[in-house]
């Protein structure tokens, strides 16, 4: 420990403000609470706390942050590095805390309303800070910090018998999975001798890939199911399909999106597809590992498996489903699948300039799908009463018939689901798939089935989200749906569905694509110092 | 910008403004929704005549390129392209940009040329006599339906005028929504389940055709690293690989072209469709309301057809010329008599149709993998003529059954007596179909079958082809002939109805059925405008051909 | 005697962390499956503290800090949710919780079920010094 370290460490507060806003804003009302029940308040309190968390972090981004040899020690001895794809990432987080917040505005009983938005603005607290972590304890936290507020989150808002088994499930796989991550992190602290991200990186892309010892592959494998847990991704999203049903809509919605965003994020971080500066540096004498390949040459063809089998199985499944949000989850399951396929050829295209690296697609695939999946699980919670609750695709049946402008919406969400165009899931198909197209030399056929297979499951992802719309449209209702007067559901509902379209054209996939590719533009070239 | 490039907007936004403006009418007010709707149409189809007007004046000599790398003759060369078209490498492109994609951008890039115009004129000349047709057939929500149609046009419309591959494939896709609202909603009885058939099935082929199209784009990149999405630039740089005389590059672009083909086809096969994969169509045509069954026979299926002529045999003339021939020949003439006897043994008169489509698409089919001028030529003026034949055809059956509600054939006898003028129509409509002389069916399918007389390949089957081909027209004669007696002639059996008499043909069937007829009887008389205007780009796709048997005599001589 | 190397610890922490997994995946019994999970921890915890050593620096000792911090967490919310769980079926038993499951499949049927709890003592009673306290309405809806 020097001057310089100590100083970088003090100064890290000051970064995490945003995160500090939110966890300060969540004690508050998780004290609050106590003495005053009543969800508009405490939404009012947690939505004003999310535009302030965004408010700083738009000012806290422009902090200089440290270079040249302070900006080496920070990458290589502080626990949280804040470079744009955290910065991206945590804007995404909060924009779909935001979201979250207005969606769950008439879904939570007054008296659990506090707690749940407490819970719920940790928990974006924590998608920001694994999104800055940049040492295996900080990361361990933040993922912890996203865990622990969830069990509660799924088990507050409803205490139905299907909610407290939806919680239980949750629950004890979770920690089971943690305990997964922790081996494999135990494994790449013994590999490498730090727990810092970026020195375990360096130090593995300095022994060359190639002949790395059988601990690195247990590592590997452990970290992936560990972290496929979160992503869902088979075999190990097997608890989706119950936990989503069970679960209340918002439950549901924040499952989907978050732990997914986080659970991604980690893997780029700690798999090496995305490296600060001055981490992957060709050594001499070694032969030049590609990103991604850190632990091991294997890493593609695991993803590539991973990929195949997760698509297929969540699709194939999907189809006998008959309960929303479970078609849902195994939807869920499939979308994780795509984006592995980005994960997967995302070690060869990081030299390809040809505009689809795989990290930027999966990005772009992951607002994408949060977008369209919360708007999917807005809809059903706004359809949703007591006395008629929307539970089962039947119940959609003359959708279009009562609530018009709603079915519309449901069907965009769907149509982009499947990957039609003018939707955003249309271009993150595009982009994932050009990339798969894109590989070249001895793996492009392997690729190229792999793009043949995943686009075989967008056709069968097609048979069952049709079958959504052709309910809402082609049918009429046995028993009409209500709905109720609730302006914050249809205003997440609009912003859903103004974000699947306008995501896709001009000017918002612009504006998308350039934040992607500016969120992973920090590896273009390696820092000066580090050449030395 | 000039007038003509007005034009191309007006026809691709219009439809589509008025498709929501319709939409916004809301379900009571009918008449105002039919007859926005017939005006929306009607100005299209005006707007489409003064195109196909302009572009007939224009001069677009073709001399074949002198050496096989010349830019101008080997591609496309699209008129009143909307936007500057920018000068440098891109002179085939626009600027109107839309998503930038690493070197490359998506673009805006529309156009006119000799194969898409006609297709054009005929998605605009469709759509006024389906307005018409659902005037007193749909009662429910039909501002959603005449919203749904004019959707519809826009996509069709997209797809035969746009020049990028991306915006190609967007129009391509989209065009299966409006469709499967229109055949789910307002068909038949099993409309849902073959709403959802006929969706996921040209869903799953044109995902594939994506996967094609990217991997076209990706390996010009790879060689040339210029990543464009223009469909002529891309022709052009396929075909400069395709001349370079090197063995690693001939058998990295043989590879390459096997895999997009294989991709490209399993789209577009889908949309013809060639034989295995026809299921869908039957379902789709009998379930549909009459405007859509019009619109899948007359556009939805050409659009299958234009893809093989548009991006298949440019971008992958070789596989083209050794696989696709053989491949696609042989499918399409099992479809040509396996149409024909389905269409024979059918007892509902619109599946009757629905198998004569897939029997007369076999035809275009076989004349276009001919892969020589004349049959690329009457593969394209086929196209038009079925559009045109098989939209009276099932437009006429529409009023049938909108008199007496059902469509089995024997439910029916005599009817001439009864209904004389509409007799007539049906007799000029099969006549037409079935290439009488004089009617338009008959140039087309005279130019499909010299086409594939003349393709000489190593296999030498054209001859046989073309006799097997024959015979199925033949046969398609007979199934319609016999059709038309069975329903018109004989001792009058009329199906049973209540109400007062039913009438003949009424003034606006008779706006349905004239104007189309005018058109089979003008190609039919004087087909030499159409010829001479598509002339230059089927010489074009007819040069890549034969610069695609060059190579693979060269591979043979090479070999020896 | 030889000193015990590394290897040993590994071996001992992979042994713990499998225990744990089979312990989890076999148990039935709620409190036991958790403490299956945390012995998971545990085996980790042991190769954390063995690298620590072995690499000479503080990383490994550091985290395992942390987890122990964070199983304690989690511990107060694991013990908070099963006794809502014990509330609502009166046992621990995990297979009691089967109403989230594929629309076509059974239930699995315990062919041995748990062997009931025994019996408690009755608690003695005290005499009621006063008046019960009321329970608002909206408490009593929810047990």
């Amino acid at each position: 420990m020097n001057d310089l370290q100590n100083a970088l460490l003090a100064g890290q507060f000051r970064y995490i403000l945003p995160e500090i806003v939110l966890a300060v804003a969540a004690t508050g009302i998780f004290i609050g609470g106590t003495f005053r029940s009543g969800r508009y308040l405490w939404s009012w309190a947690a939505l004003g706390s999310l535009v302030a968390s965004l408010f700083v972090l738009t000012i806290t981004a422009g902090f200089v942050l440290p270079s040249g040899e302070a900006g080496r020690t920070a990458t290589f001895s502080t626990p949280l590095l804040f470079d744009s794809l955290a910065n991206f990432v945590r804007v995404l987080a909060i924009v779909a805390g935001i979201l979250l917040v207005l969606f769950s505005w008439n879904e939570v009983p007054d008296r659990h309303a506090a707690d749940y938005l407490a819970c719920l603005l940790v928990i974006i607290g924590g998608v920001g800070l694994t999104a800055c972590a940049n040492d295996l304890v900080s990361l361990y936290l933040a993922l912890e910090l996203i865990s622990i507020p969830t069990y509660i989150l799924l088990y507050l808002p409803r205490h139905d018998d299907a909610a407290q088994e939806a919680a239980l499930k949750y629950f004890l796989l979770s920690i089971f999975s943690s305990a997964l991550l922790l081996f494999g992190f135990s494994y790449l602290y013994g590999l490498t001798g730090t727990t810092n991200i970026a020195a375990i990186l360096h130090t593995l892309y300095g022994q060359g890939g190639g002949d790395m010892p059988a601990v690195a592959q247990i590592a590997l494998i452990t970290v992936v199911a560990g972290l496929g847990f979160r992503i869902t991704a088979a075999p190990f999203h097997f608890y989706a399909p119950d936990v989503y049903q069970g679960a209340p809509t918002v439950g549901a919605a924040l499952l989907a999106s978050l732990p997914k965003l986080a659970g991604f994020i980690a893997l780029l971080r700690v798999l090496g597809f995305v490296t600060p500066d001055g981490v992957l540096v060709p050594v001499a004498g070694r032969p030049h590992v590609l990103p991604g390949m850190a632990l091991s040459d294997q890493v593609p063809i695991l993803f590539w498996f991973l990929a195949a089998f997760t698509m297929s199985l969540g699709n194939l499944l999907a189809v006998l489903q008959d309960n929303l949000k479970r078609l849902l989850a195994y939807s869920s399951v499939a979308h994780a699948g795509y984006m592995l396929v980005a994960l997967a050829a995302a070690p060869y295209l990081s030299e390809r300039s040809s505009g689809s690296d795989g990290v930027h697609a999966l990005l772009y695939y992951l607002v994408a799908y949060g977008v369209m999946t919360i708007g999917a699980f807005a809809v059903i919670a706004f359809l949703s009463t007591p006395e008629r609750p929307v539970d089962n695709v039947e119940d959609l049946a003359g959708l279009s018939g009562s609530h018009p402008y709603v079915a519309l919406m449901l069907a965009v969400f769907m149509f982009s689901l499947i990957g039609m165009p003018l939707t955003a899931g249309f271009t993150g198909k595009f982009l994932i798939f050009f990339g798969a197209m894109n590989v070249v030399g001895e793996q492009a056929d392997l690729y190229r089935w792999l793009a043949v297979i995943g686009m075989l499951n967008a056709a069968v992802g097609g048979w069952y989200y049709l079958r959504i719309i052709a309910v809402m449209y082609l049918r009429t209702a046995l028993r009409p749906i209500q709905g109720r007067r609730n302006v914050p559901g249809l205003v997440t509902l609009i912003v859903c569905a103004v974000l699947t379209i306008g995501l896709s054209i001009p000017p918002g996939a612009n504006v998308l694509l350039d934040a992607v590719k500016n969120a992973t533009g920090i590896k273009s070239t390696p820092s000066p110092i580090a050449q030395r | 910008m000039e007038f003509e490039h007005y034009l191309l907007h007006v026809l691709l936004a219009l439809p589509l403004v008025g498709a929501i403006v319709v939409a916004l009418q809301g379900p009571k007010r009918q008449t105002a929704v039919r007859r926005i709707s017939l005006g929306v149409s009607l100005v299209i189809a005006f707007c489409s005549f003064i195109l196909a007007g302009r572009f007939m004046a224009l001069e677009r000599p073709w001399t074949a390129p002198q050496k096989p790398t010349e830019r101008i003759s080997t591609t496309f060369q699209p008129e009143f392209v909307p936007g500057l078209k920018s000068t440098a490498l891109h002179d085939a492109g626009t600027d109107w940009d839309l998503i930038p994609l690493g070197a490359g951008t998506v673009q805006f890039y529309l156009g006119v040329d000799g194969i898409n115009l006609f297709l054009i004129v005929l998605t605009a000349v469709l759509f006024p006599p389906c307005v018409l047709i659902s005037w007193n057939q749909v009662h429910e929500r039909v501002n959603e339906f005449y919203a749904w149609l004019l959707a519809l046009q826009t996509c069709v419309l997209g797809v035969f005028m746009a020049f990028d591959i991306v915006l190609f494939y967007v129009f391509f896709e989209l065009s299966l929504v409006p469709l499967f609202f229109l055949i789910g909603i307002w068909g038949g009885p099993e409309r849902r389940y073959a709403a959802r058939k006929f969706f996921v099935y040209t869903l799953t082929g044109s995902l594939l055709t994506l996967l094609g199209i990217m991997g076209v784009v990706l390996a010009v990149y790879s060689r040339t690293h210029v990543l464009t999405f223009s469909i002529p630039e891309l022709v052009v740089l396929v075909n400069q690989q395709l001349a370079i005389q090197d063995s690693e590059s001939r058998a990295y672009w043989l590879s390459i072209q096997m895999v997009v083909f294989s991709l490209l086809v399993a789209g577009f096969a889908v949309k013809v469709p060639l034989v295995p994969f026809h299921t869908w169509l039957p379902l789709a045509h009998v379930e549909a309301p009459t405007a859509g069954s019009v619109d899948l026979a007359g556009l939805l299926l050409k659009i299958g057809v234009y893809g093989f002529l548009r991006l298949c045999i440019p971008l992958t003339p070789d596989v083209s010329l050794a696989w696709g021939l053989p491949l696609v020949t042989v499918l399409a003439v099992i479809g040509i008599i396996y149409g024909a006897f389905c269409a024979y043994a059918q007892d509902d008169v619109k599946k009757l149709i629905a198998y004569s489509s897939i029997s007369h698409l076999g035809l275009c089919m076989a004349a276009v993998y001919s892969l020589t001028a004349t049959g690329l030529a009457g593969g394209l003026f086929q196209m038009v003529n079925h559009g045109l034949s098989t939209g009276l055809l099932f437009l006429l059956i529409g009023m049938l059954y909108e008199r007496y509600h059902t469509r089995m054939l024997q439910d029916y006898s005599g009817m001439a007596t009864r209904l004389p003028l509409f007799g007539f129509c049906l007799m000029f409509a099969v006549l037409s179909s079935v290439g009488l002389p004089g009617l338009n069916g008959f140039v087309g399918e005279a130019l499909c079958f010299f086409g594939i007389m003349e393709e000489e390949t190593t296999y030498g089957g054209g001859p046989f082809f073309a006799v097997v081909a024959l015979s199925g027209m033949v046969l398609g004669a007979w199934y319609l002939i016999t059709m038309v007696r069975r329903l018109l002639f004989g001792p009058l059996k009329e199906p049973h109805h209540d109400g007062p008499a039913i009438p003949d043909m009424e003034p606006r069937e008779w706006a349905t059925f004239l104007p189309l007829a005018a058109l089979c009887l003008l190609l039919g008389l004087y087909p030499h405008p159409f010829l001479a205007t598509s002339q230059p780009d089927v010489d074009r796709l007819a040069h890549l051909a034969d610069a695609a048997r060059q190579r693979q005599q060269q591979d043979v001589q090479a070999r020896r | 005697m030889t000193p015990v190397g590394l290897q040993s610890y590994l071996v001992l922490g992979a042994i713990l962390f499998g225990l744990g997994a089979i312990g989890f995946l076999a148990r039935r019994n709620l409190i036991l499956m958790f403490l299956s999970a945390e012995m998971m921890v545990q085996g980790v915890a042991v190769n954390l503290l063995a690298f620590s050593r072995f690499r000479g620096n503080l990383g490994g000792q550091v985290l395992t800090l942390f987890m122990i911090t964070v199983a304690a967490c989690e511990a107060a919310i694991a013990l908070a949710l099963i006794l809502m769980l014990y509330r609502r079926r009166k046992s621990l038993d995990v297979s009691l919780w089967q109403e989230l499951r594929e629309p076509d499949q059974d239930a699995v049927i315990d062919e041995e079920p748990l062997p009931l709890p025994p019996m408690e003592e009755p608690s003695p009673r005290l005499t009621p010094a006063g008046p019960a306290p009321q329970k608002r309405e909206e408490e009593v809806s929810h047990v």
